[in-house]
This record gives C-alpha cells, structure tokens and sequence, in this order.
C-alpha cells in the first residue's frame, strides 16, 4: 500500500531539506570549521614500520621546542579499559581500540599512531613530530590471507588464540575466529545436483571515500569536564569511548555532533577523538586535529580484502539443492573483520534447505578495518552472485527466473535461524525482469549482469524531544547525526504523525547533553528508529494536546481525539482546537507543552535490492566502463524519496567503484603506494551513467509506517553485476577484483 | 618571513599576512575564516576547495596565498548575492541532489563556472567539466540534473544568473 | 539452539530445552545446565525468538512451544 492509500499526506513527498540552504553556501560547519579561542594544534606521529616492537619513546626534544605545549603516548591511555564500546550492533574490543588509537607494546601497521602532539601552529606541531625519538625494534610483517594463515607466520598478537575451535587451540596464530552457519544436509544437497558450480572471487581492500576527513577540536576545562566537536557517525559512541580510554565519567563529556562529510561506517568508531581529549587535558587549551588525505587512507579503517570459495549445486530446472561457501576476511591489524555478517548474508537471498558458511577472521599488517556500509556482505556476495549467473548460464536458465524460483519469501529460513517476515524481494526479481533495462538491446562488446543483494539493518535505541513554540512551530532534536538528508525525514514523520505543515517542524541533531542515549548513525537505521522514536514523542505530545483541550472543554481526557493537527471536542463536531490555539493556552493550561519518545527496537527491517548493469569493454585495451544501471530496492516505506534514491544511487556508485577502479595497493614492507585520491581511484562524474532507480514497497510489519532500512542494501549487489556484466562483454570469466584493463586484457588475451 | 598580501575576496578588498608556504586554502580558512572552501585532500584531486582565480576554476589548494596578491578571488561563500541563490545553487536544492554536502560548495562554485561560458552544455560536457569534483554519496545523477536544469533556467531568463 | 562459537561451554551440546517464561529464564536455565557457560557469552548475541530477531533481549516473554536461536551481532555501516 502505497503512502497516498494509508491516508499520508506528506510522506512520500519530496520537499527541500532544511538544512540545504546551509549546504549550498557553505555556511555549513562540518568537523574541520570549528575554533575556540586559545585554540592549538594537534599531530600524530605515525610508526614508519608495519609490524615493530616499541622499545621506548623519548619525547624531550619535542617538549623543548618552543611552542610545543604537550606530548602523549600509550602511558596516558588505559591498557585495560574496562568494558565495550557499542558500535551499531557489535562491540570493540576495549583493549584493542585502545591499541589501535594509540599503539603500546608494537606497532602493528605502517601509519600505526604512536604519540601525538600539541602546539601552537601546524608548522611547529610538525616540527614536534620530527624531534620525538622511537626506539623500534622491527618485525617481520605479513601482508596478505596465506601469509597471516601459513604454519609458521610471524603472529602480530602473541594472546591471539583463535576462537571458535573446540578444544581452544594451545598455539597463538593470526587467525583471530572461525564461524560457522549451517542449515540442512550439504552432502545430500550437492548428491542431489546435477550441476554444480565452484569457484574463488577475491575483492580488494577498499575505502569507504568519505571527502571529509576525520576532525575534531576537543577542550578539557579546569574541572575536567570534556567537550569535543567532532565529525562523527555517533556521538553517544565517541562520548563512550574517550570515557572508556581516558577513564573519564561519560557524564563529564558532552560530545556535539557537527555536520559530517560521508561516513558510510568509517567513523562508527574514534580514531582523533581520544588524542584531542588527552592532549588539551595535559595542556589546557583546546586541541583541533585533523586527518591528511594520506592518514586518511593509512590510518583509519577500510574494508576487508576478501576471499571467498563458492560451491552451488542444482538440479537442471534450476531447484538450487545446496549452497556452500568459505569466506577469509582480513582484518588488519586487529580482530574484528565483518566476517560474521559475511557468512549470514551471503547466502540469505535463497530459500534453499541446504546452506553452509565457515567465515575466517584473519589479522595481518595493515590498518585495522572498519565498518563499509553493509560490512561484508559485498564481498562476500559477489561471489554467491556471480556463481548464480555462472550457474544460469549453465542451465541455460534466465538469471532472474534462477532468482525467482529459489527467492526467499515470508516465512523464509535463513542460515543462522531466523526467518523472514513480510519482505521484498520477489517484488525487486519482478521489477526488474519486467524492467526496460532488461530487454534493451546490447551493443557489441557490452553485457549485462543481475545481481540481488540484501542487508539485515538494525534497530536499537534512539530518542527524540518535540516542543512546541509560543507560535505552535514544533522544535524536534534527535541525536542522530544527518549524513543523507535524514533529518527532512524526521521533520516530515513529525508532520504527518502530529498533522501540521513540514515547513512549521524545526528539526535540529543536538549533542550528548541534550538528547537521550542514541545509537549511531549507521545500519541503515536512522530512518526507522530515530523515526520511531519521533513518533512516540509526537504521540506522547498529542496525548498532552489532547489532555489540556480536555482541560479547557471541561471533558474526559480519553474521549478527545487528535484529527487534522487539531484536538476534536467529543460531543460537539466542528469545535476543534489547533495546535496554535492550544499553545496559546499552554500556561494556563498547565504549562509548556513537550514530547518524548524512547525507543530500543529490536526487530530488524531486512532490505532487498536488485540490479542491473551494462558494461562496455574496449578490446584493445582493457578498459571498460558502466553504460546503464538501475537499481531496484525494497525500502518499506520512502518517506522521502528524493533521499531513498540518493542512497540507492550512492550505494551502487560505490560497489562500480570497488569492482572497476579501487584497490589498496601495498608495497613488499607493507607501505600503501596508492594513499591519495589520483592513485585510489574511486568514481568520477565522467565515470558513470544516470543511474535509474525503482522503490519497491512491501511495509515492514514492525513500523508504523513500514518503513525499512535504506542505507546499506545498494551497495551489496552492485560488484556482482558489474563483474558479470565486464565477463559476459568481454567473454571472460575473471574473478579477482579490481578489474584493471590490464587484468582483463589478459583474461582476453587467455581467453584464445 | 611573513609576506603581507593584499588581495579583493568576494568582491572585498582583503589583506593579510602567510607564510610563503602556505596555500590559499590554508589562508581562507584558518586566517581569514572562510570555511566554505573545504580541504578533501590538498592534493588537487577532490575539487571540494574549488575557488575562481580572476575567474578561472582552480583548486585552492594549489595556489599559494601569496600568489593572490593584486587579484580577485570568488569562493562559495560569495556565490549567493544578496542572499538570493545561484540557479546552481537553487537547483541542486529542489531535486534534493546533496546528501552529506561536503563537496557542494566545489560544485556549486565549478558549475557556476561551467554556465558562465558554456550556457549549453549536454550531459557529457557537465559530466567532463565536473570529473575534477568528487562527491562520494550522490553517484552524480541528482547533481548533474541539477546543473542541466540550472542552466535551462538561466536560458530561459535571458542568462541572468 | 547454541552459536557454533557457544559450544565449547556445552561440551558439543547443540541445544537444550527448557520451560522459561522470558530471556531472563533463558539464561538462567543454560547456565544451570552448563555452569562454566559465561554470562558475557549469552547477553553478548542477540537471539531469534520464533524467528525474530531480538538485539538485547531480557524481558521478551518465551511461550511453551518457543524457539530461541543465538545469533551473532552484526556491526552497522
């Protein structure tokens, strides 16, 4: 049911944002554009090795210069913070963030921050940086999958025993955990196949690309209390972990959210924030630190290279009998890779009795990595796609009906054990086989390639307040930080639920001291549970309104109801009071009129996506580019649809980008070569098509207003049908991303 | 050394004093408190410090401050005139065509140099003129509409911007 | 039904069952049954109850007939 049958006036709308005007001026203050009076500069100094022993550190050079006004290392974090950090649904290990933000007993990767400065300028921050002395004692490093894993590898974490084994191994490795997920019976499954396809994909290391670096200014006030402005996909989350690491009160921190440059899960987790705090702790100024494009890349958190074996078996109508898969992800420095999402996604598209997923989490040299916007799925779909269009090309099967005859549905089991409610993708496989896109004619040296993706989205917890003006304008404020026009939907929810113009609703994302606790910005929950959240502070406020129309009509509070923006008189039709009225009547009435809402949903709103790509390939040199694309998603409920699309768009221009051009790209020491935006090529205007997008609508049963997670689901099929798309136009069948011209020159020189 | 530079900002006669190393972008933001210009990776490969130099699109960041003396430099914040929006800035508005925003100030100021001397470009031409501004949320579609549908406008309204 | 992770403290057990009225009950009942069994390790999932998902369950009534599958946290993007 669309939003014009449910009776909704102003969602599904697509009015302006109103922070948009901020935007297109550049009035817009984002994480680098704040100052304070007093203000100093902050630097890192980063390890020059990928794995080394920390010997001792001697800062006093560096303190000597003039102007240098502070210096701190591991000593002034706790080695042992006590308790987790919520970061969307998982939890950081406390220990490791703290290693991670500041090394202790080693180094771990090329870039690793082993102190940090404080000074007047950038120039003597610098300099700071250049006169500390680090006593190292360098280590052998690995740098990939089979070096981590073979017998007798240098091991970054001697306390690293892999989990998941029964009996818990007695030999440290770099092999932090295996899982495993498995429904049926795999043996019976491929004994009843008649076709069976198998092979390996590898993806790249890839960087999430955000344009705006990390940044933040952070100032410590005589009486410890803490504020930090900063660019942050959680601000409750950046609170918690500079409490955590500085053994600090989360009540003395309040954190302020400034407008953020792209997140897409690179900044669920801190990596300046708690250096700020102890530098202006130790100095008593406030403290601005940035991130350089170079640390950027070096030393925040990318996404898991990936190497995924795929077996898939059916029968010749195209019953897909079992479904198996090994998935090794590299984590980087610590544990923590998305391997665990990697194994429950990759097959959750099929309804298929027989599925297995063993998923590694491998450390090696390299940064730490961090959440990328449906963390491991891509990668790991990628291969369970292409393997199904392998398969259909087998079977001489339309890859969509393979699709449709195996689709999960509601009622659905999935591989770790839940199953699926009322979801979407049946409607996604119809759009798209019915879809002009489908039946376009290919010109020479194009293909196409289909691909379904899926992500689980979150709920948690949220909170929202609505106050009402003295002129009846409604001030919302959430806490949850606007990175894709998240806040025009809260005011438009707020409108519809309350039944006053979007234009009178004010939405605003206000810090941790004045809001209630939420969860990130991330898991493509914003819309859903902040949202929900809204709803129950309007409903909590129209329950108010309701009470203090009662209280002036002389009635029982329980028999007004709320219609139209208005309170409605039970025995008298006609005779309403409006919000503007009622706020006029607000202090004799009983005072100022506000809502809360408090939310901690549990249920997760599953999304479905489709999509088609067209690929050109020039023969000569390799070379290829996407010639169409249309994305097809369910979303529940758009409640903007100008903003759905953005993310449908944006999603797939990421996955284009992680299969055609980007790629970390180390050196034997373990030194990134390509740090920088010329050589970590990510997608420019003159790189893609208009991307065509459909919003498939099948309500999520556990919101009001249906609406599902947006966020993260585009971003899971694009590589696949654009790896299929590149090999069916050049006759190809490569599977190791990404697909450099001179890669796939190769595969067609070997193709013969 | 400090080198004193004097300079027309915005159409504002503007003076100050730089290191000889430092770059334009620096000077705007961090002496002259123009943050509407934003550093992406001070190489020259993002666009978001897009500025007019005498009216030619250059990356901020690869001009030196000392390099403005005598000359005129346009940024974001001086695209609006008299708080009535830029075309540009109009549309990508109403086709909601910014999520996280960061690079729009590049674009804004880009495509506003684009319609300055191309009132008519197609599709193609926005998309090679915009290749230098890297926007990692949007894709391009929404934007490139907006800047198409931007210079339809001026047409329409004789070029007046 | 157990995590393959959470097996090591059931000695291979894969599952158990139990009369419980809520999460509460739950945990109380595997750690009577598998006294080595962490708390950390049970309120560190989430859980499918009758198939659907529950991030931080405590409360949530379990009927009779209910099923109630671990299932790993997944971090957000």
């Amino acid at each position: 049911m669309n939003a014009n049958e449910q009776g909704l006036r102003q969602i599904g709308t697509r009015p302006p944002r109103p922070d948009g005007v901020d935007k297109v001026t550049g009035r817009a203050r984002y994480g680098a554009d704040y100052t304070l009076p007093g203000m100093v500069w902050g630097r890192v100094l980063r390890s020059p090795h990928a794995h080394a022993r920390i010997l001792g550190i001697d800062a006093s050079a560096a303190l000597a210069l003039p102007g240098v006004l502070a210096v701190v290392t591991a000593e002034d974090f706790l080695a042992e913070p006590k308790g987790d950090v919520a970061s969307g649904e998982a939890e950081i290990e406390s220990g490791d963030l703290s290693r991670n933000v500041m090394a202790r007993e080693k180094a771990l990767y090329h870039g690793h921050a082993v102190a940090a400065v404080a000074a007047t300028t950038p120039r003597i921050a610098a300099a700071a940086l250049a006169a500390i002395r680090v006593d190292y004692e360098p280590l052998p490093a690995v740098l990939d999958l089979d070096a981590a894993m073979a017998p007798d590898a240098p091991l970054l974490h001697a306390d690293m025993f892999t989990r998941g084994v029964d009996p818990e191994p007695r030999a440290a490795s770099n092999v932090a955990a295996i899982t495993t997920f498995q429904r049926g019976d795999l043996d019976a499954g491929f004994a009843a196949a008649e076709v069976v396809v198998e092979g390996t994909w590898c993806s790249p290391m890839a960087h999430q690309g955000y344009i705006e670096p990390q940044a933040c200014l952070a100032c410590v006030g005589p009486g410890g209390e803490v504020e930090v402005w900063c660019s942050t996909q959680g601000p409750f989350m950046v609170r918690a972990s500079v409490a955590l690491l500085l053994g600090l009160d989360v009540a003395d921190v309040r954190v302020i959210p400034t407008e953020i440059g792209g997140g897409f899960g690179g900044k669920t987790t801190v990596y300046l924030e708690p250096l700020a705090v102890a530098l202006s702790r130790k100095c008593g100024r406030p403290v601005k630190m940035q991130l350089s494009r170079e640390e950027v890349f070096r030393a925040t958190g990318p996404a898991s290279a990936t190497r995924a074996w795929v077996k898939i078996g059916a029968r010749a109508d195209g019953t897909i009998t079992a479904m198996d898969a090994r998935l090794e992800y590299d984590a980087g420095a610590f544990r923590g890779s998305p391997f665990i999402p990697g194994a429950m996604s990759i097959f959750a598209c099929y309804d298929v009795p027989n599925q297995r997923a063993v998923a590694l989490d491998v450390v090696t040299n390299k940064p730490k990595v961090a959440a990328y916007r449906a963390p491991g799925a891509p990668q790991a779909i990628l291969a369970s796609e292409c393997a199904l269009n392998e398969l259909a090309a087998r079977l001489g099967i339309d890859p969509i009906e393979l699709r449709l005859l195996n689709a999960a549905r509601e009622g659905s089991r999935t591989i770790y054990g839940a199953a699926f409610e009322a979801i979407g993708l049946v409607e996604c496989l119809e759009q798209a086989r019915r879809h002009p896109h489908y039946a376009a004619a290919l010109q020479a040296n194009q293909g196409r390639g289909v691909a379904a993706g899926f992500w689980f989205n979150a709920g948690l917890q949220s909170s929202a307040a609505v106050h009402l003006t003295e002129n009846g304008k409604l001030l919302l404020e959430e806490g949850s930080p606007d990175i894709g026009g998240s806040r025009a939907a809260m005011a438009l929810i707020a409108a519809e639920t309350l039944g006053m113009p979007y234009a009178s609703v004010k939405p605003a994302v206000v810090d941790t001291s004045g809001i209630g606790y939420t969860d990130l910005t991330g898991g493509s929950r914003t819309t859903y549970a902040t949202g929900y959240a809204v709803i129950e502070a309007c409903r909590d406020l129209i329950a108010k309104l309701c009470a203090r129309a009662a209280l002036e009509w002389g009635v029982d509070a329980a028999r007004v109801g709320w219609r139209d923006g208005a309170a409605c008189h039970p025995d008298a039709p006609g005779t309403t009071l409006d919000i503007v009225a009622l706020t006029r009547l607000a202090a004799r009435t009983g005072g100022p009129l506000s809502g809360y809402g408090s939310v901690n949903l549990k249920q997760v709103a599953p999304a479905f996506a489709v999509d088609i790509a067209d690929v050109e390939v020039d023969p000569e040199t390799g070379a290829s580019r996407v010639v169409r694309f249309t994305a097809i998603q369910d979303a529940g409920r758009a409640i903007h649809p100008d903003f759905v699309e953005g993310q449908m768009q944006g999603g797939a221009a990421q996955g284009i980008g992680w299969a055609l051009n980007e790629e970390y790209r180390f050196d034997a020491r373990g030194v990134l070569e390509n740090p920088g935006f010329l050589d970590y090529r990510m997608p420019v205007a003159s790189d893609l098509p208009m991307i065509d997008t459909v919003i498939v609508e099948v309500p999520h049963p556990g919101h009001p207003l249906g609406v599902r997670g947006v966020g993260e689901a585009p971003i899971c099929a694009p590589m696949a049908a654009v790896t299929s798309a590149l090999n069916q136009a050049a006759g190809t069948s490569i599977r190791v991303l990404h697909l450099t011209p001179s890669r796939v020159l190769a595969a067609i020189g070997a193709r013969g | 050394m400090s080198i004193h530079v004097r300079t027309r900002i915005n159409g504002q006669a503007q003076e100050f004093l730089c290191e000889p190393d430092q770059s334009a972008l620096q000077v705007l933001r961090d002496t002259l408190g123009l943050t509407g210009s934003k550093e992406g990776c001070n190489s020259g490969d993002c666009g978001a410090c897009s500025v007019l130099l005498d009216g030619t699109l250059v990356c901020a960041c690869l001009v030196l401050g000392a390099e403005l003396e005598g000359r005129s430099l346009a940024t974001i914040e001086g695209i609006a005139e008299g708080g009535r929006l830029h075309p540009v800035q109009q549309k990508l508005l109403e086709h909601n065509a910014l999520q996280c925003g960061i690079c729009i100030p590049g674009i804004v100021v880009a495509a506003k140099a684009l319609l300055d001397h191309d009132p008519d470009p197609d599709e193609t031409a926005v998309r090679y003129w915009l290749a230098g501004n890297l926007c990692r949320c949007t894709g391009y579609d929404k934007i490139i509409r907006a800047v198409l549908d931007a210079a339809a406008t001026m047409r329409a309204s004789g070029g007046a911007p | 039904m157990f995590l393959a992770a959470q097996r090591r403290f059931t000695g291979g057990c894969h599952e158990i069952h139990a009369t419980v009225r809520d999460f509460r009950g739950v945990v109380a009942a595997v750690r009577g049954r598998f006294p080595e069994f962490p708390e950390s390790e049970l309120l560190g999932c989430s859980v499918a109850i009758d198939g659907e998902i529950v991030n931080r369950p405590w409360l949530e009534p379990i009927g009779a007939d209910s099923e109630v599958i671990f299932v790993a946290r997944i971090g957000a993007g």
